[in-house]
């Protein structure tokens, strides 16, 4: 990010210089030939190289093996079992037997999800998007809720993986609960602490330090402060004479437990982008509002959340990625039970790729993970302050 | 302008410490380590094999330490056997891979393998070895272990069939561990639930478990029954020793699943009884564990590995018991730690003597191996030598060693184990239905056996 940045301050610079001092060049700078090389290309492609090479080899490669292996009967450790499957990886994923199709299957999330059709349409008349890309999304909601979601297996049938969808549904919860929870969690966090003053130094670092630590010692410390006999959930619970839970074995609070134990662990991440952007906002806006006669809603209404929304939307995009990929510290505490109530997709793909050595499977969900992170980072980056950068 | 020419400078600067780390890699790479043994022998050195184990980490305890008498936990004795192995005059050094934890084992096993360079000598679970030798991935030892004064006839029927797959021979077994009730006698004495010798009286049936865990509470206001109802699979354990005394199996001859009969309804009603009548269902594997050794449950479902830490710690009297027969016959869920030979690291003649040098040198400390952890021996000559006639508790349940019940030698079992531990959780959890729990069980169970036939 800071490369592109420092890339275009420097043409920027130099395009002021070339117009001063050759009025003739300054034409040709301002529309570069993008063919030609540059010795300013040199230093960037310096910068890049390095950062492209990892990622081609760490990432890229990886993504594209895990789709040919998708496509394997891939055994993790027995070479002579590898055997081409066509698409029975997505089959086993995506089907089962006696399948059917009804109107009432899973009807309360697939009317939630047909009623974002409202807001689309109301964007749709008011023009503030594209409606282009109202229309794609408007298609895609209506062939997932209300055709996709509808087909299941009959009566007598059944998934060929029952636990791939519970996990997944289980992944799309932890999603759903934690993303907002963690990104308002930080941005009032980081609204509260944006005055200089020592204290507030010192609750920033508080507030930051537990993101330093890694999930093993993340989740030690949670287990012990969820356990109903020793830890501190037990003990603030029996100030007020309830019976101690253990929330970690109940199938109703493990997973709000675990994106309790999720918020403190992160939200000092997104504390400190939500700073950063804070600090990015004109105090002079603040100040005119002040003279307009504002009062801290409006102020934060219609100076802080306008001035965030970029911010807002990276906070966003990446902590829904984040989500999505939640796996360690459900291994960890509570091993995706009790009675599945925590298993996520990544468990699932890790203990069918590593425990059954079923690596063309485990990769087939995995490029499904992949598909939703990125249809759903799309969808975002379309719909979450759009207006202003259209502008 | 200076700063756009630091900006090139810095940049072609990564790219060339770039370039020159990729060139640099190829020229510095030292000869394979593997190659080293044949020299090694050459010059007179120790040959070194490489050995892969849970049981933890206790290097620090253990250091220069080689009298296994001293040690109190299973790492201590494993760790210590390995020093005296290396302290001895023969030749072969053996060095630990790391990774050290039970339940992540077989994940970074797998990985040396995918990898191409797995240790010469590994620990593995009996229920682990068919999806191993399956694969051809160990080496068969018919006709190794003779040569290594290993004697498998020695080793008794659990142990022998633990280590074999398919008719051959693929591990040298360690020991036999399994379920064992961990007994508060004091309660049991409180309670009159003793005989004349003072020894607590165990039930012989359902309805004396359920009577006894009735009196038990009225009379001492304790818990009767303890387990890990939800970390670990140790409610299928029980499953499975309760099925086996009815005479059940969970896999048929074929591999398929079968869980989803009369014998496994009826162990999974015990369960349930047990889980709200008797128990605390809330409890896991610490909790369950902390309540019995602060003297607030009789009875504590757990395994052969905790006998000396909770007799060293349970400040009442303590008996290590087998598990009751409350059905027609013995049965209880048991495994095997036993020690593998790799294929790949192993075909070389010289480090393949030496591996199997290490494993006889272990198979001669069975009984220390027993004597320190409360795992059963698994050798006749051991278990009747008197070795074991000294430590702790042994003698009350030295005869699981023939009738433990191990889990079947199918391909894909792990997987099937975790579903039917789910399925049986959710009943005492979730109030799942059981005939659904179970029905739910033996589909998941025969998906991961491969056994599901579109």
């Amino acid at each position: 990010m800071s490369v592109v940045r420092d890339g275009e301050g420097d043409q920027a610079t130099m395009h002021v210089q070339s117009g001063v001092a050759a009025p003739k060049k300054a034409k040709a700078a301002r529309t570069p030939d993008p063919t030609r090389f540059s010795p300013t290309d040199l230093g960037a492609w310096g910068f890049l190289l390095p950062f492209l090479a990892a990622y081609a080899l760490f990432m890229l490669y990886p993504v594209g093996q895990a789709l040919v292996m998708g496509f394997f009967d891939w055994d993790f450790l027995d070479i002579t079992r590898r055997q081409w499957a066509g698409w029975d990886n997505y089959r086993r994923m995506f089907w089962g037997t006696e399948m059917t199709w009804s109107v009432d299957h899973l009807v309360v999330l697939r009317v939630i999800g047909l009623a974002l059709l409202i807001p689309l349409a109301r964007s749709w008349r008011k023009g503030s998007l594209p409606r282009a890309s109202i229309a794609t999304l408007a298609i895609m909601l209506v062939a997932i809720f209300g055709v996709i979601l509808g087909i299941h297996p009959g009566e007598g049938g059944r998934w060929f993986d029952s636990q791939f969808w519970l996990s997944f549904g289980n992944t799309l919860l932890f999603v759903a609960m934690s993303t907002p929870a963690i990104v308002g969690t930080g941005l009032a966090l980081a609204l509260a602490l944006n005055r200089p003053s020592r204290l507030t130094g010192l609750l920033r670092a508080m507030f930051f330090a537990p993101y330093v630590l890694s999930v093993a010692v993340m989740t030690l410390i949670w287990a012990f402060m969820l356990n109903p006999s020793l830890g501190l959930v037990g003990l603030v619970g029996d100030w007020f004479g309830a019976t101690p839970i253990n929330l970690l074995n109940s199938s109703t609070w493990a997973m709000s437990a675990i994106v309790l134990a999720t918020l403190w662990w992160t939200v000092g991440f997104n504390l400190v982008l939500f700073l950063a952007g804070l600090q990015d906002i004109d105090v002079q806006q603040y100040e005119a509002a002040s003279l307009d006669g504002a009062n801290a809603w409006q102020k934060f209404r219609h100076v802080t959340v306008p001035g965030l929304r970029r911010t807002i939307r990276l906070v966003v995009v990446l902590q829904v990625i984040y989500s999505f990929q939640i796996f360690g510290q459900v291994f960890i505490m509570t091993r995706g039970g009790p009675d599945g109530a925590t298993r996520v997709l990544i468990q699932h793909i890790f203990e069918r790729g590593f425990r059954d050595f079923e690596l063309g499977y485990a990769s087939a969900m995995s490029v499904f993970l992949f598909i939703v992170i990125i249809l759903v980072s799309v969808v975002q980056f379309m719909f979450l302050g759009g207006e202003e950068d259209e502008a | 302008m200076r700063d756009r020419r630091l900006f090139r400078i810095t940049g072609l600067l990564l790219a060339l410490a770039l370039v020159a780390a990729a060139c640099g890699g190829d020229d510095d790479t030292p000869a394979p380590a593997d190659d080293d043994g044949s020299d090694a022998v050459a010059d007179g050195e120790d040959i070194e094999i490489t050995l892969a184990r849970f049981f933890g980490d206790c290097d620090e305890t253990t250091e220069g330490v080689t009298d296994v008498s001293e040690a109190t936990t299973e790492c201590e004795v494993i760790q210590i056997l390995t020093n005296a192995f290396n302290e001895e005059d023969n030749g072969v050094t053996v060095e630990r891979l790391g990774g050290a934890v039970w339940d992540q084992y077989y994940t970074q096993l797998s990985t040396t393998f995918a990898g191409g360079n797995p240790p010469h000598v590994a620990v593995m679970h009996s229920h682990r070895l068919p999806d191993f030798a399956g694969r051809s991935l160990l080496r068969p030892l018919d006709d190794d272990l003779a040569g290594a004064d290993i004697d498998f006839a020695d080793f008794t029927e659990p142990a022998q069939q633990g280590a074999m797959f398919e008719g051959d021979i693929f591990a040298v077994p360690f020991d036999i561990h399994g379920s064992l009730w961990h007994v508060n006698v004091d309660l049991f004495e409180q309670a009159g639930l003793v005989d004349d010798a003072g020894d607590p009286i165990m039930p012989t049936s359902v309805d004396e478990l359920l009577e006894q865990a009735e009196t038990i509470e009225a009379e001492t206001g304790a818990l009767y029954f303890s387990q890990d109802w939800f970390e670990f699979a140790v409610g299928a354990r029980l499953f499975l020793g309760l099925v086996a005394q009815q005479g059940g199996d969970i896999v048929d001859a074929d591999g398929n699943a079968t869980v989803n009969t009369p014998e496994g309804q009826e162990a999974l009603r015990v369960l349930n009884e047990l889980a709200t009548t008797a128990s605390d269902p809330s409890q896991g594997y610490t909790d369950s564990e902390s309540a019995f050794v602060a003297g607030d449950v009789a009875v504590l479902h757990n395994g052969t590995w905790v006998v000396d830490q909770y007799n060293r710690q349970a400040d009442f009297n303590y008996a290590a018991l087998q598990v009751p027969i409350l059905y027609d016959q013995s049965g209880f869920w048991g495994d095997a730690h036993m020690w593998v030979l790799p294929d790949a690291s192993n075909e070389d003649a010289v480090e393949r003597d030496a591996s199997l040098a290490f494993v006889a040198f272990l198979y001669e400390n069975i009984g220390s191996w027993a004597a320190g952890t409360g795992h059963l021996a698994n050798r006749t000559s051991v278990l009747t030598g008197g070795e074991l006639d000294d430590a702790p508790q042994r003698a009350n349940y030295a005869d699981a060693a023939d009738t433990a019940v191990f889990v079947p030698a199918v391909e894909g079992w792990a997987g099937a184990w975790d579903s039917l531990a789910d399925e049986l959780q959710a009943t005492w959890i979730s109030d799942k239905d059981p005939q659904s729990a179970l029905a739910d069980a033996e589909e998941r169970m025969n998906e991961n056996l491969g056994t599901v036939t579109d």
